[in-house]
């Protein structure tokens, strides 16, 4: 079996991808929350500058984010009332840029997208917006109610990151 | 006001006023204090740089930093720790410019000069000979650090030829850093890489907080707390309104946050940790030890100047059993208004490997720059900056006055080394931070 996509399945999943991307950048967690899957896994390894010869691994590793639906649904909660986030009270200016969408087929209902996000966020208390880009690599499933996100890696491209927090989504 | 560039004792005697429990603001912003800092200070005192996990095996290397320093930790082919400073004795490039890896030296991009694990001058950029011997090349070994000893598997190091002994510098406040990192035979380990983020304010502010404040633990983080402790933050207030605040000496503080009257009975001994470790902390800790850590929710502890840990248990499962993490960090000195945040996680050596997979997340979803917790706290200190910037309110103080209701309860009898006040509320432990940096500042 091929692995490629058709020109609509492509159409619909960039679709999909953009979608999501307004959606974080708009921060309405209750709707992105529903194209989240059920057996989620969100991880953003900790980037790191090494050798390519002589590398090693220090434990078991610790990404800034590894989270389940479960961990996930408590952070989305927390940040969707002021009453329960300092970190975006008020809210960030976010924009959320997706680009260098590939995708291949990963089964019948499945697919691998890798795309590239790059995230702009203003805070009130600085004039300049830091920046921030990553390269995903997710699984989309396709369900009989639409896409839903199973899994997605983000390598961010800061080793030490130039921001107080990541209070939002990649 | 700025200040004027020549800063002396007595100026320093009247930026912490230990009688009002004030200290000005400018020490959290000017940059010359911050300067000031990093001779009397920094480059006097005993500072953390890795844990013994990181770098088990000869040839393993970390590169750290020692407030503005950039420096390698590494152990030599004979076993023993090395600090060495990570710039070329030639011309001052960067050597090391990887986080982590395994070597047997250091070759500099720039000439080509090469050092041992040790520090040790062994090439220079061509023939030595060329030198005609009129180079002492034993003047050119990289720059150790004076003295590098550790403490339950932290290892610390200093620039300073008469500092104190480490055991010395930490003192009692040992007996409360085992509370948390020496309760099991073997000890701990890091679960991974380090977390490290820039915060927009100065060092002090995470030192301080640290120390530790508790009623911004109920404004910042109340409904958090309820969110993935599971704890009503009524209940987190009675903890923190209740339970004690430590001065360890030497400017080491912290607080043991008990479990409260409204909740006793209903959350056990050790609550968030599995019963293979607690039977090891029970034979590890002393019976005095046992005393306090039985009823702990959390612990919260800065070992003077930069130096923190927090322990607390999170649920992240629906009906899940809370589970305990250990965070350690360094406030890092950037600027008088930056600082960057080193964090690492810790388990205990002997914890099964579900345990330590489970702790991990835990401490990744609370104590982190994603964490539920860190992105709260920086977003309020990178507030102080905003706020202290002008003329007009960097003129205020820092107000520490809770303290004058409460430095003078000391618990009498209390189980533990150190002076013991009754309620996380107090701020005195807090403010006792910036008495030790006074203290430094002023010799």
């Amino acid at each position: 079996m091929s692995n490629r996509v058709s020109e609509t399945e492509y159409r619909d999943l960039a679709d999909f991808l953009c979608d999501e991307a307004e959606l974080l950048s708009a921060q309405d967690y209750p709707n992105w929350q529903k194209m989240l899957a059920e057996d989620l896994h969100y991880l953003i390894p900790v980037p790191q500058f090494l050798e390519q010869v002589g590398s090693r691994e220090i434990g078991i590793g610790n990404g800034y984010f590894d989270d389940d639906i479960h961990s996930m649904r408590i952070r989305l909660e927390l940040l969707s009332s002021p009453q329960t986030t300092t970190a975006e009270h008020v809210r960030s200016m976010l924009n959320h840029v997706v680009s260098n969408i590939r995708i291949t087929k990963a089964g019948d209902d499945e697919y691998h997208c890798k795309s590239c996000i790059t995230v702009h966020r203003t805070r009130f208390n600085k004039k300049e917006p830091t920046i921030i880009s990553g390269r995903r690599q997710d699984l989309i499933r396709r369900t009989t109610d639409g896409f839903r996100l199973v899994t997605r890696q983000v390598n961010l491209n800061q080793s030490i990151l130039m921001s107080s927090n990541i209070s939002y989504f990649f | 006001m700025l200040l004027k560039e020549n800063l002396g004792p007595a100026d320093f005697e009247q930026l912490v006023d230990e009688q009002k429990a004030t200290a000005s603001r400018l020490i959290f912003t000017d940059q010359s204090i911050f300067e000031l800092e990093q001779e009397k200070l920094f480059a006097k005192v005993w500072l953390y740089i890795g844990h013994d996990s990181e770098i088990p095996n000869p040839g393993d290397y970390v590169t750290r930093k020692m407030a503005t320093d950039p420096v390698i930790l590494n152990r030599g082919e004979d076993g023993n720790i090395n600090v060495l400073l990570n710039s070329c004795s030639h011309r001052g490039t960067l050597l090391c410019t990887t986080d982590t890896g395994n070597t047997k030296g250091f070759t500099c991009a720039y000439h080509g000069w090469a050092f041992g694990l040790n520090g040790d001058l062994k090439a220079t950029a061509d023939d030595m000979n060329l030198y005609d011997g009129k180079v002492d090349f034993d003047t050119l070994n990289l720059k150790s650090a004076a003295r590098v000893d550790s403490y339950a598997g932290l290892i610390f190091a200093t620039w300073n030829n008469e500092a104190p002994d480490l055991a010395d510098f930490l003192g009692d406040a040992r007996w409360y850093l085992d509370l948390y990192r020496k309760r099991t035979p073997q000890g701990m380990e890091v679960l991974g890489a380090p977390h490290r983020w820039v915060v927009e304010t100065n060092w002090k502010t995470g030192a301080v907080n640290f120390g530790a404040d508790g009623p911004h633990a109920v404004k910042v983080h109340g409904p958090i707390t309820q969110a993935t402790f599971g704890i009503p933050p009524q209940a987190v207030r009675d903890s923190l309104l209740y339970s004690p605040a430590i001065s360890m000496g030497n400017g080491h503080n912290g607080i043991l946050p008990f479990i409260p009257e409204s909740l006793r009975g209903q959350v056990p001994a050790f609550t968030g940790y599995p019963a293979e470790l607690i039977e090891l902390y029970e034979q590890c800790l002393t019976t005095a030890q046992l005393e306090v850590s039985r009823d702990l929710l959390g612990g919260v502890q800065t070992m003077f100047p930069n130096f923190s840990s927090v322990q607390a248990p999170a649920i992240f499962r629906p009906g899940g059993p809370p589970i305990n993490m250990l965070a350690i960090r360094v406030w890092q000195p950037i600027s008088a208004t930056q600082m960057e945040i080193w964090n690492w996680f810790l388990v205990e050596k002997e914890a099964s490997e579900e345990w330590k997979h489970e702790a991990m997340l835990a401490g990744v979803r609370t104590f982190s720059p994603g964490g539920t917790f860190d992105q709260d706290d920086a977003e309020a200190w990178a507030g102080i900056t905003a706020g202290i910037a002008g003329q007009q309110s960097r003129q205020g103080d820092m107000n520490f006055q809770m303290a004058l209701a409460y430095r003078d309860q000391i618990i009498p009898d209390f189980p533990g080394p150190g002076k013991a006040y009754p309620s996380i509320y107090g701020e005195v432990t807090e403010f006792d931070v910036l008495l030790e940096w006074q203290k430094y500042m002023t010799a």
